[in-house]
């Protein structure tokens, strides 16, 4: 904890996240980036967590299984309705494989 | 235009004769009509459809049918919320065309109920209360429309405080629902986290989301709560009985009740005008027979960071379908990986894709440890310090914001990171219910007071919000926006 992210490491989250950043906006989006972090960083510079416990949901739920009981999904016309691009009851993509 | 608009009183007019579901929604109607183009609550209007289901409300009366408490009171959902064949935009250019197949959980209830359908209101994108161009533009303080410091979030509460509607719906990942009702004079409660399903919310933290009425008076919003609760078996998070009667609650009063103030929700910037409301408000409920003292919730400092960086890991996974292929916004492109990017780029504006980013960077191996798994832990200690001060207390009271509309932070960055957020933030962390409703005023703009409570303690809440409503009669008070007939 303490470093900032550099160009390369932000390049790369947002590789990960199928995201652009486009040149002009790299620059800011890295202060900014950094920014979020120091300020995480400045709120808990004191806090020590080492015997907490973490939280990720707010209920202790216990997985439970319902019966298996088959029912409708929704109709291929209904969820294709949206589709940006569909053809023969499919959506329909750009090619996969680049530079070809 | 009649300006009292509460649902409780709505009802008993249907019930008498005295007026009809096409007459009330009619009247809305007027009121969006004359003040849209000043304060653009709304991203679709549904006024055809909203007078046709009134119409049918009315012949059920005219049938001699029981209606529901929420038969023929029109509704208005925040745009994040499903609604089957009608479009549902998040505020987002990712979502401009987007028409759901099916209705959020919530709608359902509604629409049972018969409750009518006014329109969407508009949002910060994807509810995420960022910064930014606003996609369908800002929404004024109804109370002050040179004030825009809400970006279009005041939206949800807007719409009730100048009567475009009984009812108003919206989400609460991070205070939003609670910050626009104390900003707009209004009742807003954030429920316990799962009380209220929502399958159907486009969410962004699920986590950390919850759906919540907003209404004029606290009445109106345990009948809304009634309508709305419930565990439903297409949210695995959603929980509690349906059809709980939490008007049950509200003549109960306070007497006995110890009240907990913690002495950070209010800190040195708090306003004075604010600070005199909620001591007001505080000598209101002691002289109700309440005891108030002061206490302390340490770790609420270290909750903002939290809670920013929780929302943003969850925002980098629950966003991740939106590429291009089933629903929503495409870019033309070479190939797919192209096409997932460009959309995203195109799609997103520049905050909720800084989100995303800084979201993708906290669960990394690099700073998973520290700031991912650390932020859960922050969020466990937030929970224990509410564990331990409801062993002691009834409720916790609180300013909703510490500085009126005007003296807001604005929109220059995450939510987090404004000062003015730190008393809403904890409560969803530890998602325990909120209730946030009018006790005042601090230069001409209203002043909310929040009352937290234990898990499921929505009655409590019920109880100290109606019995200090019946003091200050605040909905009886309109913006002067809205003229003041009635």
């Amino acid at each position: 904890m303490g470093d900032r992210i550099s160009s390369a490491e932000m390049a790369r989250a947002a590789e990960a996240a199928r995201l652009e950043i486009a040149a002009a906006e790299k620059e800011d989006f890295l202060e900014a980036i950094n920014g979020l972090f120091a300020f995480v960083r400045r709120q808990w510079e004191t806090l020590n967590t080492e015997a907490v416990t973490p939280t990720a949901y707010v209920r202790n739920l216990k997985s439970v299984c319902r019966p298996d009981v088959p029912r409708a999904s929704l109709p291929r016309e209904t969820a294709l309705a949206n589709a940006p691009d569909a053809a023969d009851g499919c959506f329909r993509v750009p090619k996969i494989i680049e530079n070809q | 235009m009649p300006n009292d608009v509460r649902i409780g009183r709505l009802h008993e007019l249907l019930r008498s004769g005295e007026t009809t579901a096409e007459e009330i929604v009619a009247a809305v109607l007027d009121r969006v009509t004359s003040l849209e183009a000043t304060l653009n609550t709304f991203i679709t209007l549904t006024p055809e459809r909203a007078l046709a289901e009134a119409r049918a409300v009315d012949q059920r009366i005219a049938h001699g049918e029981e209606i529901d408490p929420l038969a023929g009171i029109p509704v208005a959902l925040a745009d994040n919320i499903c609604t089957e064949a009608l479009r549902t935009t998040c505020a987002s250019r990712m979502l401009g065309d987007f028409i759901p197949p099916f209705s959020a959980v919530v709608y359902h209830r509604l629409r049972q109920a018969g409750s009518v359908l006014i329109g969407k209101t508009n949002l910060d994108e994807f509810g995420m209360g960022t910064a930014g161009v606003p996609v369908f533009g800002p929404v004024p303080n109804p109370w002050d429309p040179t004030c825009l410091s809400g970006g279009p979030g005041w939206a949800p509460a807007a719409v009730v405080a100048v009567r475009q509607t009984a009812l108003s719906i919206a989400s609460d990942a991070g205070g939003a629902l609670r910050r626009f009702a104390a900003c707009c004079g209004v009742v807003g409660l954030k429920p316990t986290y799962g009380l209220v399903p929502t399958h159907g919310l486009i969410e962004f933290a699920p986590s950390l989301d919850h759906l919540g009425p907003l209404t004029l008076d606290v009445t109106g919003c345990a009948l809304a709560l009634q309508a709305i609760a419930g565990a439903d078996a297409q949210d695995g998070f959603s929980t509690g009985t349906a059809g709980e009667a939490y008007t049950g609650y509200l003549g109960r009063g306070v007497r006995g009740r110890r009240i907990g103030v913690p002495r950070e929700y209010l800190p040195p910037e708090t306003h004075p005008g604010v600070r005199k409301a909620f001591e007001k408000s505080l000598d209101l409920l002691v002289d109700l027979g309440a005891e108030v003292e002061e206490t302390s919730l340490p770790h609420t400092p270290y909750a903002p960071a939290a809670h920013l960086v929780l929302t943003s890991a969850e925002a980098f996974s629950n966003l991740s379908n939106f590429d291009g292929v089933r629903f929503g916004h495409r870019a033309e492109a070479r190939h797919l990986h192209e096409m997932y990017r460009r959309t995203r780029h195109e799609g997103f504006s520049p905050e909720v894709r800084r989100r995303i980013v800084f979201g993708t960077l906290v669960l990394s191996g690099d700073h998973f440890e520290d700031y991912f798994v650390k932020a859960q832990k922050v969020r466990t200690l937030v929970r224990r310090d509410f564990e331990q001060a409801f062993k002691r207390y009834d409720l916790l009271a609180a300013p909703t914001v510490p500085v009126p509309a005007t003296a807001a932070s604005g929109n220059g960055g995450p939510p987090e990171m404004r000062p003015e957020d730190l008393p809403l933030l904890p409560a969803n962390l530890a998602g325990i219910p909120a209730l946030s409703l009018p006790v005042g005023f601090a230069g001409g703009l209203p002043v909310g007071l929040q009352l937290m409570g234990p898990p499921f303690g929505e009655g409590v809440l019920f109880s100290a919000g109606y019995a200090l409503e019946q003091q200050t009669g605040f909905y009886r008070t309109t913006p002067p926006i809205t003229g003041t007939e009635g």
